[in-house]
């Protein structure tokens, strides 16, 4: 509630994370919770970045990995390993990420959009990208994360462009 | 009633629309058969109203004017001006799809019915004379469009109060409401001449009144009222805390209102000199006298206005006080977030057992582990109970779905040209509502066949030496953990020989194969795509997708269905059906580190093969049980997650355990690690984001917060391609 005032004086509220030691923000508002890695159940017949289905306080939930969505690298998770459980559209799902580093407001101002090709990440999946305190982050559209279609261009792209990031998106 | 928000009701409209809709349409069946019962009129008719009312309140005028006009001709039947025949009903049934088309129309938001064709109808069963010494006819002013010649007689400028007469518990109501400070106004409305259903007008100035207090009296009654028994001015008692002035602004925001009087009622003091009136006597009306023939035929109806507590329960009070049942209704996803609370209430309960388990090994045995041991059993108890009353909840009597049946068979009957006795029984039957939802369409299905093709023509049933009336029996029961539910009926029957001719004709079997055949494996031929019994086809069934649609249906639901018929004496359909789809007795298992349940419905048997026994025909393992091969099949496989079928699972010293798993004849051996055992295990869906899983049917959550992944063995066997 408090994410939609602030919204419209200006500013986001993010929650940030890292892939691959990228940094990474989404919406709050579309963050339901963050949970530590669980057992994961594998489902047959499902694209191979659907990790599975977890037990989330009684309701089935599907987790994704994120890095094999952006087809980075698959790494093994760790302590830091983090769930960030989303909702959109009545459809929620988990999604693995690195570690989840923290929540932070985020004057308008400083989100620029897209550059073409600004990590490993393909920016059809981006919205743009802050800037905070000399970092770089890459603001993630949830909705094209969850559905968009395009893993083989993805993962050919990332090979080309992973430093791409750090000299401020390569503009 | 422009500053609410219609949508929030909107639902809620649809709802008790729909309900009585569907009273209407039972009860204009019944009526049909009973002409003289005049408890089912005054049903009918309330329910027509009820519909009236709440779709004025929404602005739905279609509907309020077609209920109207039907009110009208149910009147005429009340006040013994019109016969009930077959021709009536009709018209009142095709108002009734008419009334469903219209709320459709409203869901889609569109507005193309046109009742005005319907409204003429019903304007003529108005008009007509059935009776040649009817009472002199009492044209009531219809709201259609063309008669709005206002009456004579102008309401006067300045209305004045008449007396209000209370009874006792009026007196009883309004001596306390005063006492706890809340004022009485006696109101006196008159609406404007020309105004089109008066009723609707009048019931916006009781909804909006009641919004800030309780109206505890009318003049004329409010059933009166309702029915238009009065001219222009009606008078009303009401309880509030809100000033004159603003009782005032109230009534006159609504429009057609020609004018209105509000002055206090008396004080406390006075009270005393309010008259009584005798309970049973019937209000009078103070308006003027209707003819004499209405007045003859109404019911004594007691004045109910409100209950004695109803000063307490003030302005949110709802305004269908007519309501019998005491129900309330919740959003089926509430039931189903209660279902998942339970859920973690017993998977927390059995972490806390566990916990209880680790402090009496490291602490040992005392008074505190033992309490704490005692409650988490207490704990366990509680959540099994309140898991069975939720899913109780959960649960519907069939009545839903066999209500619809009655004039189903009715309009099948005419058309068809069969006369059938209709018998429903075990209406109350309560089943999970999943099932309810599913069970419809086949049942529409069998009934048609059963008229359509079951029952012969009148004529041909005198020939035979039958009644010339067909009996129809639909009847649901309990039996153990299952619903079974039949639909039988006393027409022709099926011939096992000519089922079988016809299946060769259409190419379903060879000859050879039918030749082989028993009865009732012939009979099970209807279940076959692409037959049909029927030797002509007709627009409602045989059209060759009839049976095995049924079929597939309840078997969706993890259901069965048998036939069992006699050539010439009748069809007998059982079908079977689980208690609910959200729980369901499963084998669980464990396969290469994950758990799955198979439903217990479709587990034939498990065995233990040892490897040697297992042998190759065309590449595929089988293994020879009990007089036949049987194929076998890695689950990986037959979840598609490997491509090759012969990747055989290692079990141990040599012996493998293999699951039976079979859809009718279909019968597949799966090769499983390790047997878990049998569960009650909750349904849940995998969900949208990863949508249907060709195998599985969803998941469930184990005691120890454990995913498992429920297998569909339809859609196993189906990749093993297996056929019998």
């Amino acid at each position: 509630m408090e994410d939609k005032r602030n919204r419209t004086a200006g500013e986001e509220q993010l929650v940030v994370f890292t892939l691959a030691n990228e940094t990474y923000g989404i919406d709050i508002s579309a963050v339901n919770e963050i949970i530590r890695m669980q057992d994961i159940t594998e489902v047959p017949r499902t694209p191979d970045f659907v990790e599975g289905v977890i037990n989330l306080r009684g309701r089935i939930v599907p987790v994704i990995d994120l890095r094999k969505r952006f087809g980075l690298e698959v790494a093994e998770k760790t302590q830091a390993s983090r769930i960030i459980v989303v909702e959109m559209d009545e459809v929620t799902v988990g999604m693995i990420v690195d570690s989840v580093s923290e929540v932070l407001r985020l004057p308008k101002e400083n989100i620029e959009p897209t550059p073409p090709m600004v990590s490993g990440v393909d920016s059809a999946y981006l919205r743009g990208v802050g800037k905070w305190n000399d970092r770089l982050i890459i603001l993630l559209d949830i909705n094209k994360v969850l559905y968009k279609e395009e893993k083989e261009e993805m993962s050919q792209a990332l090979e080309e462009a992973s430093a791409a990031v750090d000299d401020g998106g390569g503009r | 009633m422009s500053d609410f928000d219609m949508s929030q009701y909107l639902s809620l409209f649809l709802e008790e629309a729909e309900e009585q809709l569907q009273l209407l349409d039972e009860g204009l069946i019944l009526l049909e058969q009973d002409r003289q019962n005049r408890d089912l009129l005054n049903q009918i008719f309330r329910a027509a109203h009820t519909l009236k009312g709440s779709a004025a309140s929404m602005g739905f005028d279609k509907i309020a004017v077609l209920t109207h006009s039907m009110e009208n001709v149910l009147d005429r039947f009340r006040n013994g001006e019109l016969e009930v025949t077959q021709e009536v009903v009709d018209v009142l049934l095709e108002c009734l799809d008419t009334l469903q088309a219209l709320k459709v129309e409203i869901i889609e938001q569109k507005d193309k019915i046109d009742v005005s064709g319907l409204l003429k109808k019903l304007q003529a069963l108005q008009e007509k004379e059935t009776f040649g010494e009817a009472p002199e006819e009492v044209l009531e002013e219809v709201s259609v469009s063309d008669s709005d010649e206002s009456k004579g007689e102008e309401a006067a400028a300045a209305p004045e109060a008449s007396e209000v007469i209370l009874n006792e518990t009026e007196k009883i109501v309004l001596k306390s409401a005063l006492e706890k400070g809340y004022k009485s106004y006696h109101i006196t409305v008159d609406l404007e001449p020309d105004c089109v259903m008066k009723s609707v007008r009048a019931y916006l100035v009781f909804s909006n009144l009641e919004k800030v207090g309780e109206v505890i009296k009318t003049v004329p009654t409010t059933e009166e009222i309702e029915e238009e028994k009065f001219d222009y001015r009606f008078e009303l008692i009401l309880i509030t805390k809100e000033p004159l002035d603003r009782v005032k602004e109230i009534v006159l925001s609504i429009s057609e209102i020609r004018n209105v009087s509000v002055l206090e009622f008396p004080k406390p003091e006075d009270l005393n000199g309010v008259k009584v009136e005798q309970r049973e006597a019937e209000q009078k009306v103070k308006a003027e006298p209707k003819p004499a023939g209405i007045e003859i035929e109404r019911k004594k109806k007691e004045v109910k206005t409100d209950t004695p507590a109803g000063a307490k329960r003030e302005a949110d009070k709802k305004r269908d006080n007519r309501r019998i049942s005491q129900t309330v209704r919740v959003d089926v996803n509430r039931l189903d977030t209660l279902m998942n609370l339970v859920g973690e209430l017993v998977i927390e309960r059995s972490r806390l057992e566990s916990v209880g388990e680790s402090i009496r090994d490291t602490l040992g045995g005392g008074d505190l582990t033992d309490s704490l041991e005692e409650i988490s059993l207490h704990i366990g108890r509680l959540s099994g109970e309140l898991q069975e009353e939720i899913m109780r909840a959960r649960m519907f009597p069939i009545e839903q779905v066999f209500n619809r049946f009655p004039r189903m068979v009715r309009d099948l009957a005419r058309k068809f040209k069969k006369e059938i006795n209709f018998i429903v029984e075990g209406k109350e039957t309560e089943l999970d509502r999943t099932v309810i939802e599913e069970i419809g369409d086949p049942l529409i299905h069998l009934l048609r066949n059963a008229i359509d093709h079951g029952i012969e023509p009148p004529e041909e049933r005198k020939k035979l030496g039958k009644p010339p009336v067909g009996t129809v029996r639909l009847n649901a029961f309990h039996q153990e953990n299952q619903i079974v539910i039949t639909v039988e009926d006393d027409g022709r029957g099926m011939d096992p020989e000519k089922i079988k001719e016809k299946a060769v004709k259409k190419g379903i079997i060879t000859p050879e194969a039918a030749e082989k055949l028993t009865d009732q494996e012939a009979l099970n031929l209807i279940f076959v795509p692409g037959f049909s019994t029927a030797e002509k086809v007709s627009d409602v069934s045989g059209r060759g997708v009839g049976m095995d649609i049924v079929k597939s249906h309840i078997e969706k639901i993890n259901g069965i269905i048998d036939i069992s018929t006699k050539k010439g004496a009748g069809t007998k359909f059982t079908i079977k059906l689980p208690l609910t789809l959200v729980i369901n007795r499963s084998l669980l298992i464990r396969h290469h580190g994950r758990m799955f349940a198979f439903p217990l419905a479709n587990v034939v048997e498990i065995v233990e093969v040892k490897e040697e026994e297992i042998q190759y025909m065309q590449q595929q393992r089988v293994v020879f049980i009990r007089d036949s091969f049987l194929p076998l099949f890695d689950l990986e496989f037959l979840l598609g997650e490997r491509a090759e079928k012969d990747h055989s699972s290692q079990g141990q010293d040599g012996l493998l355990f293999v699951v039976v798993v079979g859809i009718s004849e279909r019968r597949v051996g799966i090769v499983v690690e390790e047997l878990i055992g049998e569960q009650e295990i909750v349904i849940k869906s995998l969900g949208n984001y990863i949508g249907d899983v060709p195998g599985l049917a969803g998941a469930t959550i184990l005691g120890d917060g454990s995913v498992a992944l429920i297998l569909d063995v339809r859609g196993l066997i189906e990749k093993s391609g297996v056929e019998k």
